[in-house]
């Protein structure tokens, strides 16, 4: 079903309100286009990467910068055999307690192996990315962190991508 | 804010040659960022793919998410998915 413009508009409106009493430096960023890719082949014939932004990361990698008021722009590739207790959640900004007892909530990792093995999804990733969302001017993410994530999910033979929030 | 991060994610992976698509609980923030698409759920923020311990669920939900990219047609393309929260018979285990 398609979205009610007006109920998205109102919704906008709100969010805008809210981020602006919130965070004073938050900079509104969007995309100055909307870029467009055919998949040009099944589903069930490609390669699918998870990238997730609720502050996903290996247990055993450095967690995100959780105190910096500008946000953490930086990423974690999580390998895509990666059991889930090894993956934990660092984030302050949503309630992290869903994904903590249960990391498919936000990163379905487990849930993609599931597709591959009933054949919907080719193939999972070799490796995923995890980032932490909370980062009040995107610049950063347009600049670094998302064109350095496409060049490694492109150079993996990557042919499609699912983008979870926390 | 989580939500304008994968946004401006998604669009540079598409702009790769990668096909996305995106899952929302914020659409208004979605919309305004920008993507190719996106699959809308009126989930909690932390559980966009669903409730805990609900394997069944996250994979409705994440096959459903990923048939967009071969059922959209046109950038923009944001889908209300037809779940609803605590509907779902609760599952055991289902994990690693």
């Amino acid at each position: 079903m398609l979205l009610d413009p007006e109920e998205l508009n109102r919704k906008h409106q709100r969010w805008i309100a809210l981020v602006t009493e919130m965070h004073a430096e938050f900079q509104f960023t969007r995309n100055a286009s909307v870029a467009w890719t055919n998949l040009g082949k099944p589903l069930s014939e490609s390669t699918v990467a998870l990238v997730c932004t609720a502050g996903i990361h290996l247990k055993s990698q450095p967690a995100y910068d959780l105190l910096n008021p500008h946000g953490d722009w930086s990423f974690r590739e999580i390998p895509g055999d990666a059991p889930a207790q090894a993956i934990g959640v660092s984030h302050s900004h949503y309630d992290t307690e869903a994904p903590q007892r249960d990391i498919d909530c936000v990163f379905p990792i487990r849930t993609l192996r599931t597709l591959v093995a009933r054949g919907v999804v080719g193939a999972a990733a070799k490796t995923h990315y995890g980032m932490m969302g909370f980062v009040p001017n995107g610049t950063p993410i347009v600049e670094e962190t998302a064109p350095e994530i496409a060049r490694r999910l492109a150079a993996d033979g990557v042919d499609a991508a699912l983008l979870t929030p926390g | 804010m989580c939500h304008q991060s994968v946004g401006l994610v998604q669009n540079a992976l598409e702009a790769a040659g990668i096909a996305t698509v995106s899952v929302s609980v914020r659409p208004e923030i979605t919309a305004y960022v920008g993507v190719p698409r996106a699959a809308y759920l009126r989930f909690p923020t932390g559980q966009p793919l669903g409730e805990v311990g609900q394997p069944h669920q996250h994979e409705a939900i994440t096959q459903a998410a990923l048939q967009l990219i071969e059922t959209a047609k046109e950038p923009g393309t944001i889908v209300e998915l037809p779940f609803r929260w605590r509907r779902m018979p609760r599952v055991v285990g289902g994990g690693d």
